[in-house]
């Protein structure tokens, strides 16, 4: 295979798996680390690329100005993680109040009734969606004066740097917020709501703050997507791709960033592996006479319904996910596998617990 | 005005499909404080077996006619059974050793057997939608039978006569059909007439016109509103003057407390399981297959949200609330539907979903619980 394909293959599926961890990390900051239950995640991430949508195709043709440059490109960032901190603001105060499931319905109210607006809304392309146009590589091209086969290549870097940069950017955040005396308040008020009050804590300003930062990176990693694929459309934003990145969550562990990250990236890439096998590796699954006798279904096909079979198992053998909440490390890795006996019996017995 | 009586049939009819999925909702969380999203692909599995049974068991893609209300009947029983045997397996798979785990992870595991379930369907049934099999003829009340015969070019009705015919259809069974004989107040023209007499001649099953009063519900309809009945009227009887429903009613106020004054809690809630996805399981078969003739493994989904925020609605735990709550959803729903954009209709269902939970998360029937510490 010759180079320019398998750059567009891996390079798309690098970008995505980018977008994937950064949007895990920002749920599992709200549902993980802060124990509130949002099942509009996908919502947010639904907002910050309709942002983008808008600031580069709607309004310059609304408005009549010139074509979306540069300027517009990187205005896109930062308005689509402040128009989804605002939406993050305004569902998450009045539905903080709620606890535990309800709030979880109530989120998951939201991202369906912004899907429904964009499906009824001309302004916003209704269920076709809209279209986003390659400012970047026509900058290439344009201003820096690239070929368009070497325009095409640089264009793919990029977004595979901009994907993973703005994963790590979230990591690099969260993290930090998560060591912080604001981490262990967070972290306090996941354990137990009503002592971490008693004690002090104030509530509804930090149920809110992560909310909003996390509704706001979300609308980053939403950016980054429309700008990448080039085209919104409502079904993108579904409740099922929420759920995916909730089962995510919850595989990797509620609280561990590193369980997230290697959650995220397992869930991408084994139905992307599984697009590899041989046509005829089938499996009868199935017998119906209207569908003219036996069913077989790809692996690939198959991967969904073991997909949501591995949630309930995981869910019923391991509740607090793969990684639990504790983060993986290649340092104590080593030392488990080639460290002395003590150091190696200290350690085994840390990860009992 | 006749219009708006209309739409309101209309959605109480609608509404009626939520209340059989909602009252399944609200007697599990009343019971055992879980959301169980996978209560809406309960209702597809309904429809599936109903269509499976009808299909091949009562043999109707092979007789001509329309097959009638016995086998309609007797696949509701069947798909209700069916549903009722695979709820309380759930149940004692994915939900009883969560049962102390916590709220959260109970949903999440409902969450889970919902995908599994659309999953599979989708990788089984396949994802395309199905016809179902014809139940029993559409006709709409109250309506008078007009002889074709007696109709003369130039006759004046107060009200649209309609002729009701049917053709063979590609797959060889009949197929319903109906055309304007007469619009109300205006003369009846000879060819229109004449049009009619030819297709009421080559009709495939019996021909009849009929004028129609200006107000009329759909004998689908009327049939799953007085479903609804007659199921509130048994979980009524039920809950409140049996032993069984006074050991529900035990669980859901205090589990702990039931159980130690030797309620047996586990077989009351799965008979709990199994009462409510009876109920799902035959709105399946009404709903997804003699109304709308139309199942997919995902058309439990929007149907589930809509009945869950219907239970909300009417206060969670709440078996009346639940139907209340329905009714008024479907009705309202109808009404934004008719007079202000059918398409925000799903946008408007979650909009009062998130007032109710903000304004009284208590709904209109239900009580408020305080959070014990």
């Amino acid at each position: 295979m010759d180079f320019d394909k398998l750059l567009n293959f891996w390079g798309h599926h690098l970008v995505m798996a980018g977008v994937w961890i950064a949007l895990a990390l920002s749920l599992n900051l709200i549902n993980g680390f802060t124990g509130l239950f949002s099942l509009g995640h996908q919502g947010f991430w639904g907002v910050g690329a309709y942002v983008t949508a808008v600031v580069l195709t709607v309004l310059p043709a609304e408005m009549g100005w010139a074509d979306a440059g540069m300027l517009s490109f990187l205005m896109t960032f930062p308005l689509a993680m402040l128009v989804a901190a605002l939406f993050g603001l305004i569902v998450g105060v009045p539905c903080l109040r709620m606890r535990g499931d309800y709030l979880a319905i109530a989120t998951l109210g939201f991202g369906e009734i912004f899907r429904n607006i964009a499906i009824n809304s001309e302004w916003l392309g209704t269920s076709q969606g809209l279209s986003v146009p390659n400012v970047f590589r026509a900058f290439l091209q344009e201003q820096i004066g690239l070929e368009r086969m070497a325009a095409r290549r640089a264009e793919m870097f990029f977004y595979i740097a901009l994907s993973w940069a703005v994963a790590l950017l979230t990591l690099l955040l969260l993290r930090n917020l998560m060591r912080s005396a604001h981490g262990r308040a967070i972290t306090a008020i996941r354990d137990d709501e009503t002592a971490a009050e008693l004690l002090g804590v104030n509530l509804t300003r930090y149920k809110v703050l992560v909310f909003v930062l996390g509704a706001a990176l979300a609308g980053l990693a939403g950016a980054v997507y429309a700008n990448y694929q080039r085209y919104v459309s409502p079904n993108q934003f579904g409740f099922m791709q929420g759920v995916i990145f909730l089962v995510i969550v919850v595989m990797g562990g509620m609280g561990s960033f590193s369980g997230t990250i290697l959650a995220a990236l397992l869930i991408y890439a084994v139905p992307v592996f599984l697009t590899f096998a041989p046509d005829t590796w089938v499996i009868p699954i199935f017998y119906d006479p209207t569908q003219g006798g036996v069913v077989h279904r790809s692996l690939k096909d198959l991967w969904q319904v073991f997909f949501s079979l591995m949630l309930i198992i995981v869910v019923l053998l391991r509740p607090q996910g793969l990684m639990g909440n504790r983060e993986f490390s290649l340092v104590k890795l080593w030392r488990r596998l080639f460290g002395k006996k003590s150091e190696s019996a200290s350690t085994s017995g840390e990860a009992g617990a | 005005m006749a219009d708006f009586f209309n739409f309101l049939l209309n959605g109480l009819s609608i509404g009626s499909i939520y209340a059989l999925i909602a009252v399944g909702y609200t007697m599990v969380y009343g019971i055992i404080k879980l959301i169980n999203f996978a209560h809406g692909e309960f209702y597809m599995f309904g429809a599936f077996v109903g269509y499976t049974a009808l299909m091949f068991a009562f043999g109707v893609p092979a007789s001509g006619g329309e097959p009638g209300y016995l086998p309609l009947l007797a696949a509701i029983l069947v798909a209700g059974v069916a549903t009722a045997v695979l709820a309380v397996i759930v149940e004692r798979l994915c939900y009883r050793p969560l049962r102390n785990a916590g709220r959260i992870v109970a949903l999440l595991s409902a969450l889970g057997v919902s995908l599994f379930l659309q999953n599979l369907g989708q990788q089984t049934v396949s994802a395309n939608y199905r016809k179902f099999p014809p139940t029993i003829a559409d006709s709409r009340f109250p309506r008078s039978e007009v002889p074709l015969d007696s109709i003369q070019p130039g006759d004046i009705f107060s009200r649209n006569v309609i002729l009701t015919y049917a053709v063979i259809a590609e797959d060889g069974r009949p197929q319903q059909r109906s055309a304007t004989v007469a619009l109300a107040g205006e003369p009846v023209e000879a060819g229109q007439l004449a049009q009619a007499r030819a297709l009421a001649q080559n009709s495939a099953l019996e021909a009849h016109a009929y004028s129609y009063a200006r107000v009329t519900i759909n004998n689908k309809q009327a049939l799953i509103v007085v479903t609804l009945l007659l199921v509130a009227a048994g979980l009524y009887l039920l809950v409140q003057h049996t032993r069984f429903g006074r050991a529900m009613r035990a669980v859901s106020v205090d589990f702990e407390a039931a159980q130690l004054m030797g309620v047996p809690v586990d077989r009351i809630i799965s008979g709990t399981f199994f009462i409510g996805a009876f109920v799902a399981g035959l709105g399946g078969v009404l709903a997804g297959g003699m109304y709308y003739e139309r199942i997919d493994p995902l058309m439990g989904l929007m149907p589930g949200l809509k009945a869950f925020v219907a239970a909300v609605l009417g206060g969670i735990g709440s078996i009346p609330g639940a139907i209340l709550g329905a009714l008024i959803l479907g009705m309202s729903e109808k009404m934004v539907e008719a007079y202000v954009s059918s398409g925000l209709r799903d946008a408007f269902a979650f909009g009062i979903l998130i007032a109710v939970l903000l304004v009284k998360p208590s709904g209109i029937l239900g009580r408020f619980e305080g959070e014990k510490v």
